[in-house]
């Protein structure tokens, strides 16, 4: 697997494992902190599918990119 | 919210959040940021004479739906420490509830009956136009409490006055 590939590969892994933690704290509070009839609840119930929707569209948008063709540094003349 | 224990014979009397014009305030940064991005996006074809058009369309692609992701995150944390603001007037207790950030969660409590003074500060042609604006609460052990965004500011500072006097004449 080319280079870039991987790191391309690392760096998406670490963005998805970052944003779900992140979306995870967020959603534990909203249900700690409010009574389950609060609007709030349905606002974390819209954000968790909005963010697996977004997720999934992330993941096939990183594999239509050619990160083989993607070249690091510059190309002697 | 269900971290606070009402005392037998308390009510409730009010409950505030910051008002809305705060988040929308922020959320309309974010969605400038996200308009920003897709206006990047619609100009990608600049980058066509440095960079293979193969590469440019999927890779701009890939970066919008990241950045629409942390508008996403962003906009929720927004709400959340908006809503977990909370403010909790009851018959004996102010009750201040604020989140700061995550995992960072202050409650102040002090009774009603200590109040001795609120001041309220209503600054600029916004904050005038929507009724909000800052109140300072003074009470009997010379801390101040300040309480900012507060909506309806006249009602509840009118709530929380003569919630204070019927304190202080029931003690007396």
């Amino acid at each position: 697997m080319p280079a870039v590939t991987t790191i391309a590969l690392g760096l998406f892994a670490i963005f998805i494992a970052a944003y779900t933690t992140f979306g995870i704290a967020l959603v534990y509070h909203i249900r700690r902190y409010t009574t389950p009839s609060d609007p709030s609840q349905t606002i974390a119930r819209i954000f968790i599918v909005l963010s697996v929707i977004g997720l999934g569209a992330a993941a096939y948008f990183f594999f239509q990119v050619p990160w083989g063709a993607i070249r690091l540094g510059f190309s002697p003349i | 919210m269900n971290t606070v224990t009402l005392e037998p014979g308390e009510e409730v009397l009010l409950v505030l959040h910051r008002h809305w014009f705060v988040i929308a305030r922020e959320l309309l940064v974010l969605l400038l940021i996200l308009f920003g991005g897709m206006v990047f996006l619609s100009l990608r074809t600049m980058f066509f004479p440095f960079f293979d058009a193969e590469t440019v369309v999927p890779l701009s692609r890939f970066l919008f739906s990241l950045l629409t992701l942390l508008i996403l995150a962003g906009c929720i944390a927004v709400w959340v420490n908006y809503y977990l603001d909370v403010w909790i007037i009851t018959s004996r207790r102010i009750i201040d509830i604020e989140q700061r950030g995550l995992f960072n969660r202050e409650i102040s409590e002090f009774l009603v009956s200590n109040v001795q003074d609120v001041t309220t500060d209503v600054p600029g042609i916004i904050a005038t136009l929507l009724h909000f604006g800052t109140m300072t609460i003074q009470t009997a052990g010379e801390r101040s409490f300040p309480v900012y965004d507060v909506p309806n500011i006249d009602k509840a500072k009118s709530i929380i006055l003569e919630c204070a006097h019927r304190a202080q004449k029931q003690n007396v």
